[in-house]
């Protein structure tokens, strides 16, 4: 058998084998309760007739902020939505579980990270946030 | 945070992937070459020490005199045009997009982007 076959097919295998790493790190990571906890949080605010409410108004006076010259009123309304919303058993409940399964993805990328070098998920990121990280 | 022994197991698995990976090689190669060379290692400490002692001393309100911008903004083109650290950089940007595609895959099974969940310098709220 030609060796260059076989050293290609052998790159391709540990290229494979990257991938599939990466798939089975999805599969362990996805049956986490921290994971399906923060999964099941997010359905309920998405699901949730209130928030719908809210972030239908917020939407409303953030679109009269962009084109108000003085949007003092719609500022405010802003932060009071802001602060009605931050208020609700649910979003409290959400913003908990996702507290959770923030720290627990950064300790996984971090023994990932601690490992080979260099941080993974930073540099794996496809665009830079708009948080400027 | 203490992990489970399989998702222990699973991260060490990918990252044992990705150290023994010909592409990341590229980059771990480069990155080995500034460590091991005392002008390269010794020039980024210089500007990583400069860097931090300047922020102290700015945010304890002291204002910086323009010779000190101007040392640092020095030390810092010298260490970007220095060849191997130049090469080290040169390289993480290659093996950028094929990191990205190293992280779909978790993203993929997970159904979110794993890189915004798991990115410390990432407040995920964007």
């Amino acid at each position: 058998m030609d060796g260059s076959f076989e050293q290609s097919f052998a790159a391709e295998e540990k290229a494979l084998n990257v991938f599939q790493a990466g798939r089975a790190l999805g599969e362990a990571l996805v049956e986490t309760p921290v994971y399906q906890n923060f999964l099941s949080a997010l359905k309920a605010i998405n699901d949730d007739p209130e928030i719908q409410r809210i972030a239908t108004q917020m939407r409303s006076h953030q679109n009269a902020l962009q084109m108000s010259i003085d949007g003092r009123d719609h500022q405010a309304e802003l932060a009071r939505l802001q602060a009605e919303l931050e208020a609700l058993p649910i979003v409290q409940q959400y913003r908990q579980t996702e507290s959770e399964a923030l720290a627990f993805f950064r300790a996984v990328d971090d023994l990932i990270s601690e490992s080979i070098g260099f941080a993974f998920a930073h540099n794996a990121h496809r665009s830079s946030c708009s948080c400027g990280a | 945070m203490e992990l489970i022994p399989e998702i222990k197991q699973a991260a060490l698995d990918l990252a044992e992937a990705m150290k023994n990976d010909e592409t990341i090689q590229i980059y771990l190669s480069a990155k080995e070459a500034v460590q091991k060379n005392p002008e390269a290692a010794g020039l980024e400490n210089q500007l990583i020490e400069l860097y931090e002692s300047l922020i102290n001393r700015q945010q304890q309100g002291e204002k910086l005199s323009e010779e000190e911008i101007e040392a640092f903004n020095s030390l810092r083109y010298q260490v970007r045009v220095h060849p191997l650290i130049a090469q080290r950089e040169s390289a993480l940007a290659q093996i950028k997009p094929y990191l990205a595609q190293i992280a779909d895959e978790i993203s993929y099974i997970l159904g979110i982007d794993y890189t915004t969940l798991a990115d410390v310098h990432c407040s995920g709220g964007c």
